[in-house]
């Protein structure tokens, strides 16, 4: 067993979120409003890994993520893997996968664009918002309406609430 | 052919290879010579106007008319549903049921693109914010190909509004597809966008941003100009400070090219100056001759049976 595993307690069912970027898992949990959730988590921040330099690790007891919430972690980590737990055993593990195009999860900041209009009625365009991924690394993706070109730390997800939440304010 | 891959419209200057755009440049030449004006006989093309334009309206429209075709449309201001709140979206999926193609300008970024989602009929975008104007872009080729004779080997400049400019995005695409040296000249505030750049740079397409046009004027072989707008422009500020920034006068011409030829989409304010109208270098007002040209081939490429 290696060190890294040791310092993190194990967990009895729920997910583990590892080979997460350093600095991250803060953010991981803020923007896929996992961090809202009653249960148990534990956090490592810059562990120490031998595939990368450091690595951040989150597991949470009785959690199962769903789709939107694995593209977002794809999108802010693409090394991040995705353990299942049942009774202490990993049931399934699976690395996440960042989708060619990116729909309804993002919010393109062009005030112009038009995902943005905004209707005399004081409505929206009947669309979700659609983006292509042009490169992983460095993440890169293209809004299909308007073209504008957006790095990592410049996306902004739709969340839930319907509070924009941004990822550059997140990272420092 | 060419119909099948163009069935969703044009919408971007991206869905045009090398092939495609010396296609529309021989079926544009043929038009010149074409007596068939029933060619779209019974076929309507209604032009949706979010915002205002002449040239690209009666173009599009006289097009049509010359080849037998029938207009419906309007034009901002004329238009009572959009102002009680009435999405694109939903225009379009009414219009569609009246017309054969739809050509579209609006003040938005994507306008043509959400079009074509809704719309069973072909979509052309002529103008979409300060997005593109892939049919504009067209006709400029079309018109430095019947002047200068080919495409290939060319020192291109672009100068002007290259931030907002949307016949430059879609020009800069287009031009892609050809062995040009650009020359990108613009103030440091309105230099072409990242997204145009990226796609030069995958393309392996040489560039060069400059500020001074005058020093380059030896060596190109076109100069295209364009307005510098002032409605693209949030800060009335910064719009004075650039306005006119650049303007072409007649003493400009003296160093260039004995086949060197002055191009502007028109309209334009001070950027060009008067004496320069009567030079056989400036064919500004003949590109809209090809324009027609242009749209009359795109016309009966998209809507002939
Ligand atoms: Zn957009």
């Amino acid at each position: 067993m290696s060190e890294d595993k040791l310092k993190i307690e194990k967990i009895r069912k729920g997910t583990v979120i590892d080979h997460i970027n350093a600095g991250y898992a803060l953010t991981i949990l803020d923007l896929t409003g996992i961090a809202e959730s009653p249960n148990l988590m534990t956090i490592g921040i810059n562990v120490l890994s031998k595939k990368i330099p450091k690595k951040d690790i989150i597991k949470i007891e009785n959690v199962f993520l769903n789709e939107i919430q694995m593209q977002q972690i794809s999108i802010l980590s693409p090394n991040a893997t995705i353990s299942l737990i049942e009774d202490y055993k990993v049931i399934e593990k699976k690395k996440v996968k960042i989708p060619e195009i990116i729909k309804k999860l993002i919010v393109c900041q062009n005030i112009t664009c038009i995902t943005n209009a905004e209707l005399p009625s004081g409505g929206k365009e009947p669309i979700d918002t659609e983006f292509t991924v042009l490169t992983e690394k460095p993440l890169k993706i293209q809004c299909v309406y308007c073209d504008r070109i957006y790095k990592l730390d410049e996306i902004t997800f739709i969340s839930k609430g319907r509070k924009e939440k941004k990822i550059k304010q997140q990272i420092l | 052919m060419f119909k099948e891959k163009f069935g969703e419209g044009i919408i971007s200057a991206k869905q045009f290879n090398r092939e495609d755009i010396e296609y529309l440049l021989k079926k544009s030449r043929e038009m010149v010579n074409s007596t068939n004006t029933n060619l779209l006989k019974g076929k309507i093309l209604a032009t949706l106007f979010f915002e205002p334009s002449t040239r690209t309206r009666l173009s599009f429209e006289s097009a049509m008319y010359r080849l037998g075709g029938n207009v419906i449309g309007f034009q901002s201001g004329e238009v009572s549903s959009i102002k009680k709140g009435e999405s694109l979206a939903d225009t379009i999926r009414t219009v569609e049921n009246y017309c054969d193609c739809i050509v579209i300008r609006h003040s938005m970024e994507g306008a043509a693109k959400l079009a074509s989602r809704f719309s069973e009929v072909p979509i052309i975008n002529a103008g979409s914010g300060s997005g593109e104007h892939p049919t504009q872009a067209l006709l400029d080729l079309l018109t430095i190909k019947e002047e200068c004779g080919k495409l290939d080997g060319l020192n291109i400049g672009i100068m002007g509004d290259l931030k907002y400019g949307r016949t430059v995005h879609s020009l800069a695409v287009l031009f892609s597809n050809f062995n040009v040296n650009l020359y990108f000249i613009s103030p440091k505030e309105l230099t072409i966008r990242n997204q145009e750049k990226e796609f030069l740079i995958q393309r392996q397409i040489k560039f060069k941003e400059v500020i001074q046009y005058r020093s380059l004027l030896d060596l190109l072989d076109v100069l295209y100009m364009t307005r510098i707008q002032r409605e693209r422009f949030v800060d009335v500020e910064e719009y004075e400070k650039v306005k006119n920034v650049y303007i072409f006068k007649q003493e400009d011409l003296v160093n260039t090219k004995n086949t060197f030829i002055l191009m502007h989409p028109l309209p334009r304010i001070t950027e060009i100056s008067p004496d320069v109208d009567s030079s056989k270098k400036a064919i500004y007002f003949k590109q809209t001759s090809y324009g027609l040209m242009m749209r009359k081939a795109i016309l009966a490429e998209l809507l002939a049976d």
